[in-house]
């Protein structure tokens, strides 16, 4: 649609009448400062097309200009396309709250006729942009149709939620795809011209669903079978009819397996029969050949007594003859051990002996030789070690001596030194403090005395001249005299005078120094020091005695904490004791020759002869142990010697005992010859009956035991045949049941009807399944074709966004991406492989885009029909170089479509060319403010 | 004498894969073997010949053993001689080892051994079977083998009965019968079963074919033989065809591509009406050939443009007399199919080609109907879509049926 004229009326700040805005068909400018009623206008244009005429909600009763009770009024003037393909201008009208009303007129032959009246107006209206036509009063942004899309209005997103509205993609679709949409659609899209006649589209979309609903009845959307659908129920039908059958086939195999074993069974009884009768044949032969038993039976009893009887006789004889050669053996034998006993006995009598020698050559040696030197060693051993410890003793008591002595000197230092302590007059500190400060104070009276007195210097004046009483003292440094007191001066041979300070304190000077050299004098006096220096000297030699004394003590005591003088006295004793009894106790101390060896030479030979001493020890030990060794022997020759005497002894009388049994033995006989004779007679007659019975019996074996042991066999194999015979016939009766009860129980009847059943299912599940898979087919075919079409609208207008994004952002962005619902994704930046996701966007270029969007599905839009774009103040947050590009863009979108931008800064839309419709002047509170 | 021969009545024949038809074919051939007894009782035969495969498994039910023995016992007073099969061979603990069998009548023989059979007939007249039971499933040794050389001075009828493959061309692989076993061993007829086709070959040996049809795809079925013996042998057998069954089977491709084509397939089918039941198993091709339906000057082929091809064709589909009360072609063979679905014992109707132009749909329905086309004939396919080519082309075609079912369903 095309808008050419707003008109208002006690709309917000438009009171009463007059308030006219008219537009170009392409770009126009809004133009005026804030507040000035911009918005109004364009609020205006919305509610006038989209609200319906009874709405009365909180913003509609906004409208209302303040303190006024009169309905606000909208009256629009715009063309649009009247469905049949024609353009043509309406007029609408819309007035709220008080008196609502709503028509609009379409102009015919040059007159506005009424066309629609009330709720149709508000329907007619609301189709126009494809608005949702159910919902009452106001709508929201995605309900408005296409006045969402292109609209970008003040406090509204510029992008939607989740995708547009119905009535943009239907409106886009119809651009690119071949045919329109169905009739009722169409109706909402608003733009009845845009339909085309053609129905077939409905009846695709019909197709379609009808394709949906029954895919919905075979699948679950993801593809799968539904359960209870009829594929899954004839799936387990199928199953279960498979499973039956294959127990009735199983069933059936069974029998097949009994026929078959019936089969062998007969088979095998065939030949059992064949058996038997062969088994009666020589069963029956043999039982006449055996008839001849009996007879052979006794003569072979008979023979076979005799032969024992003989085969007796020849056993005592041999029994007997077999005891006599035993006991001749055993006889010999006896012989033979007697005479080894004998040589035995005087080995063994030689060998005692020997032994015996040998243990006491072995004792003499160690007794007689041996041990007499090993204690002569060991003598040598102990001497030695006494001299050691004489040495050693002699050592200890001397160093023992000496220590004592050490102490002894120290006391007696000790001693003397408290000695001479005692005869040193100590000064003492108090003492020696006094004298101190005496003569200082001597001296310092002195000085004054000296600072006071008169000064007497005679010149020239020969020796004696001068006599002073008292004597003054002399200042030499000064060849003065210091006169301290009144002194008389007597002058040789002239007289005297007296000399007199006026000076009292000089006096009391004197005085003092007086007493001070006085008590001075005394306390030396005391210690019988000539003067301070001695004094001196007396405390230092006190002092230092005192340290030496200190000294001796120290000393003393550090030789006393090792051990104290009675344990030392008492080891000395004890040392000199031991020593003592040492030398007594070897009075040779030193072996002779070994005085002066060195200590290493007594080492060396004590070690010498411990070596000496253990080696003959040794001998010693071994020459015992050969002894003992010996004796041993001697011992056990002895014992063996005793034993074999014994045996011997033995031997003899079993050998007498065996010689009277032989002799019994032979009692019967004449001699041993006829005996001999007597016994191979008997074994000749046993051999011959021996042979006898055996041909007889190998006879018997032959003709009975034989044919006797084949009869058994034969009878054996004839009942073993019957019995299998009787078996076989008891299994073919039971498989023969078996077969029978299979063939009764129509077995094969129930195979035929499940399988016949079975394959029923399985067609039916054929036909079914391949119509489902068709179904299945041609639904993503045409998902496949929505998906296809979706692209196709897509595609143009990002293209259009692209380009002019790349324009405005002077090639820093390079592309835009957006989904299939057109609803923008991303920025491709110049340099940068992921493109900036659309939220990342600042807000002022989020706006440029969203404003781009607007122009370009305006373009697109407006392909068939020209399109109304508003956009509400959106640039505020453009700079100059991109307001430039931004009105080129503009100005290239309103060729194409209606382009209304309502602006306070008309300096930024310079380059727009179009109308400009200036608020202030014309509305406004200036309007207002005339009204009142 | 008069012998009426048979074989291959396969009484207990599951016939499964005919579903919902199959206990009416099971019952149809009890009927047959009630026809015959009907036949042989109407034409006053000798001598029955069954040769062999009178069960289908020798695993038949006692039932069926006992109903088959009821059935034999009815051809008195003629004789019977039954022979085993390769079906129904003589094993033990098999069918013929049932004691239903104690309840045959004595003019009824089995024949168990290959002992030659002798009888008098009514007119005393000397006759000799020679039969040649069956004892397994396979084998490759004549089973007429066994069967004597006429003695010079025999005068009798000999009647060879057999059960195999009469094998011309040494190429059978299971019961070869020599061809010239009868002339060979002077038999006044061989009387043979196991092909289920009735085939009479010079030397008077026959196979009387089965009396109803036990699959798609057999020919000359549903027959028995009479076959008029010479008594005094001067002349040859003279062998007539009798038919029994009552089931017509008919296996057909048939392409389809106007009215014209369906009505002949309807006269077709209503042929089969003389049978008192069909069942029909139709690979339905349905060709539709734009170029060549399309009027004068629209060729396809000497590059007319697709407007005008697109145009012809809308001619074609519009809902015009040409389909009748159907909207369009489709539904015309749709109706035809239910129609006829309903009226045979079995219609197995499986469209095996739609060659049809995608353009007989709208436009928008054109758009869906193409890459089916293209996927089904080898042509060129979106990106998206290249794997239309891997599906079961039954899958496609069903697609494109119905697309077209519902595109005329939608149409209104």
């Amino acid at each position: 649609m095309i808008l050419e004229q707003v008109s208002l009326r006690n709309w917000r700040a438009y009171r009463g009448d007059g308030h006219t805005f008219a537009f170009g068909d392409h770009a126009n400018l809004l133009v005026g400062p804030n507040e000035s009623g911009k918005s109004s206008v364009l609020e205006a244009v919305r509610r006038g097309l989209l609200d319906r005429h009874t709405a009365r909600g909180k913003d509609i009763l906004a409208v209302r200009p303040l303190g006024s009770s009169l309905g606000p009024e909208v009256r629009l003037v715009f063309r649009a396309n009247d469905g049949e393909g024609r353009e043509r201008r309406y007029t609408s009208l819309k007035r709220f709250l008080d008196n609502a009303a709503a028509e609009v007129r379409v102009e015919r032959d040059g007159e506005f006729q009424l066309d629609h009246e009330g709720d149709a107006a508000d329907r007619f209206l609301r189709a126009l942009v494809g608005a949702d036509d159910a919902t009452r009063g106001t709508l929201k942004p995605e309900q408005r149709g296409l006045a969402q899309a292109l609209w970008f209005l003040q406090r509204e997103e510029g992008i939607p939620n989740g995708r547009w509205n119905d009535a943009l993609e239907t409106n886009l679709k119809d651009r690119f795809s071949a045919e329109s949409v169905e009739p009722n659609r169409a109706r909402a899209s608003g733009i009845r011209s845009l339909l085309s006649a053609a129905s077939s589209s409905a009846q695709a979309e019909a197709v379609e669903e009808r394709v949906n609903i029954l895919f919905d009845g075979h699948f679950t959307p993801t593809g799968r079978i539904k359960t209870k659908s009829e594929l899954a129920i004839l799936t387990s039908t199928i199953e279960s009819l498979k499973q039956e059958l294959e127990q009735r086939n199983s069933e059936r195999d069974r029998a097949a397996l009994h026929r078959e074993e019936l089969g062998q069974i007969e088979q095998e009884d065939r030949s059992l029969v064949d058996l038997l009768a062969d088994c009666e044949a020589q069963r029956k032969q043999l039982t006449e050949s055996l008839q001849i038993e009996p007879e052979l039976t006794a003569g072979l009893n008979d023979l076979e007594r005799r032969t024992e009887a003989a085969r007796r006789r020849c056993a005592e004889t041999s029994a007997r003859r077999q005891s006599v050669a035993v006991l001749d053996q055993r006889i010999q034998e006896l012989d033979e051990t007697l005479r080894d006993g004998e040589e035995a006995l005087a080995r063994l009598r030689i060998a005692v002996r020997e032994h015996r020698r040998s243990a006491e050559r072995h004792a003499r040696s160690w007794e007689d030789e041996l041990s007499p030197k090993l204690e002569a060693v060991r003598q040598g051993i102990a001497d030695l070690q006494a001299k050691q410890r004489i040495e050693q003793l002699e050592i200890d008591v001397q160093r023992l001596d000496e220590q004592l002595e050490r102490r002894r000197t120290l006391s007696k230092e000790v001693a003397e030194a408290k000695a001479r302590l005692s005869s040193v007059v100590i000064v003492d500190e108090a003492s020696w403090d006094r004298v101190r400060s005496l003569s200082e104070r001597a001296a310092v009276l002195r000085d004054r005395v000296w600072a006071a007195g008169m000064r007497v210097q005679a010149s020239e004046l020969p020796a004696g001249t001068l006599t002073f009483d008292p004597e003054p003292e002399v200042d030499t440094a000064n060849n003065e005299l210091v006169i301290a007191q009144e002194t008389v001066v007597g002058i040789e041979g002239v007289g005297s005078f007296t000399l007199r300070s006026a000076d009292e304190r000089l006096a009391a000077f004197d005085v003092e120094a007086r007493a001070c050299r006085a008590e001075l004098s005394l306390v030396l006096e005391r210690f019988g020091a000539s003067d301070e220096a001695a004094l001196l000297i007396l405390r230092e030699r006190s002092v230092q005695m005192e340290r030496e004394l200190e000294r001796a003590q120290d000393l003393l005591a550090a030789i006393a904490e090792g051990e104290d003088q009675e344990n030392l006295t008492a080891r000395r004793a004890a040392t000199a004791t031991e020593l003592q009894e040492l030398r007594e106790r070897c009075p040779q101390s030193v072996l002779p020759g070994m005085e002066g060896w060195a200590e290493q030479r007594t080492q060396d030979e004590l070690a010498e002869l411990q070596e000496k001493a253990q080696s003959l020890e040794r001998t010693i030990r071994e020459e015992r142990e050969a002894e003992q060794e010996a004796q041993q022997k001697s011992l056990e020759a002895h014992e063996r010697l005793a034993a074999v005497s014994a045996s011997a002894a033995a031997g003899n009388s079993e050998r007498s005992a065996l010689r009277e049994r032989l002799a019994s033995e032979l009692e019967a006989f004449v001699d041993r010859a006829a005996f001999e004779l007597a016994a191979a007679t008997a074994l000749r007659e046993a051999e011959e009956l021996d042979q006898k019975s055996s041909a007889l019996r190998q006879r018997f074996a032959a003709e009975v035991k034989t044919p006797r042991k084949q009869l058994q066999r034969i009878e054996i194999k004839i009942s073993r045949t019957e019995e299998r015979h009787q078996q076989l016939a008891a299994r073919r009766t039971d498989r023969r049941a078996r077969l029978e009860e299979a063939g009764a129980l129509s077995l094969d009847r129930q195979i035929a009807e499940l399988e016949t059943r079975l394959a029923s299912a399985e067609q039916r599940f054929e036909t079914v399944h391949r119509r489902a898979q068709a179904i299945a087919v041609l639904r993503r075919l045409f998902g496949h074709r929505r998906e296809a079409q979706s692209h196709s609208w897509v595609e143009p207008v990002s293209q259009l966004v692209e380009s002019w994004l790349v324009r405005l952002s002077e090639g820093r962005a390079v592309g835009v991406s957006f989904d299939t619902d057109l609803v923008p994704q991303g920025v491709a930046l110049d340099g940068h492989e992921e493109s900036l996701p659309f939220a990342s966007l600042s807000h002022g270029a989020r706006e440029q885009l969203v404003v781009l969007l607007r122009l370009a599905l305006g373009v697109v839009l407006s392909q068939h029909t020209c399109q109304l774009v508003v956009l509400d103040d959106r640039l505020v947050n453009a700079d100059s170089t991109r307001s430039i590009v931004m009105s080129e863009i503009i100005n290239e979108a309103a060729r194409s479509c209606q382009v209304l931008v309502a602006t306070c800064r008309p300096e930024a839309y310079e380059t727009v060319v179009g109308k400009r419709i200036d608020v202030a002047r014309r509305g406004g509170f200036l309007a207002a403010a005339e009204a009142h | 004498m008069k012998i009426l021969h048979t074989s291959d009545w396969h009484v207990d024949l599951h016939a499964a894969q005919l579903a919902d038809a199959a206990s009416t074919v099971r019952a149809a051939r009890w009927n047959a073997v009630e026809r015959l007894v009907q036949i042989a009782e109407e034409n006053d035969v000798d001598l029955v010949l069954v040769a062999g495969d009178t069960f289908d498994t020798i695993d038949a039910d006692d039932a069926t053993v006992a109903r088959v023995v009821g059935l034999l016992n009815r051809f008195a007073p003629a004789r019977v001689v039954v022979l085993p099969g390769n079906h129904d061979p003589l094993v033990t603990g098999g069918v013929w080892d049932r004691t239903a069998w104690s309840s045959l009548n004595e003019h009824v023989i089995l024949a168990t051994s290959a002992g030659p059979l002798e009888f008098l007939t009514r007119d005393q007249v000397a006759v000799t079977i020679y039969p040649c039971p069956i004892q397994q499933k396979q084998s490759r040794l004549d089973p007429t083998d066994d069967i004597p050389v006429r003695a010079a001075n025999d005068q009798r009828l000999r009647i060879g009965l057999a059960h195999g493959s009469l094998d011309a061309l040494h190429v059978a692989e299971n019961f070869p019968i020599a061809q010239a076993r009868a002339a060979l061993t002077g038999l006044d007829y061989l009387a043979l079963g196991d092909w289920h086709g009735q085939r009479i070959f010079s030397g008077c040996t026959a196979y009387s074919g089965t009396p109803e049809a036990t699959s798609f795809g057999e020919r000359r079925t549903g027959l028995a033989l009479l076959v008029h013996l010479d008594d005094s042998r001067a002349t040859t057998a003279r062998i007539e065809p009798i038919r029994v069954g009552q089931c017509a089977w008919l296996q057909s491709e048939v392409e389809l591509r106007d009215l014209t084509d369906l009505a002949e397939l309807e006269a077709d089918l209503l042929g089969l009406g003389a049978a008192e039941h069909a069942l029909v198993r139709l690979q339905v091709k349905l060709v539709q050939d734009a170029v060549a339906d399309a009027p004068d000057g629209a060729d396809g082929s000497n590059g007319a443009s697709g407007q005008e091809m697109q145009t012809s064709l809308l001619g074609t589909l519009a809902p015009v007399e040409d389909f009748g009360e159907h909207a369009t072609f489709v539904d015309a063979v749709e109706a035809f199919r239910t129609k006829w679905q309903e009226r045979l014992l079995y219609l197995d109707w499986r469209l095996s080609e739609l060659s049809v132009s995608s353009s007989d749909l709208p436009r928008s329905l054109n758009e869906i109907d193409a890459p089916l086309k293209a996927a089904l004939e080898g042509g060129e396919l979106d990106g998206a879509l290249l794997d239309l080519s891997d599906l079961d082309p039954a899958v496609l075609i069903e697609a494109r049926w119905q697309l077209r079912t519902l595109a005329s369903q939608t149409a209104s």
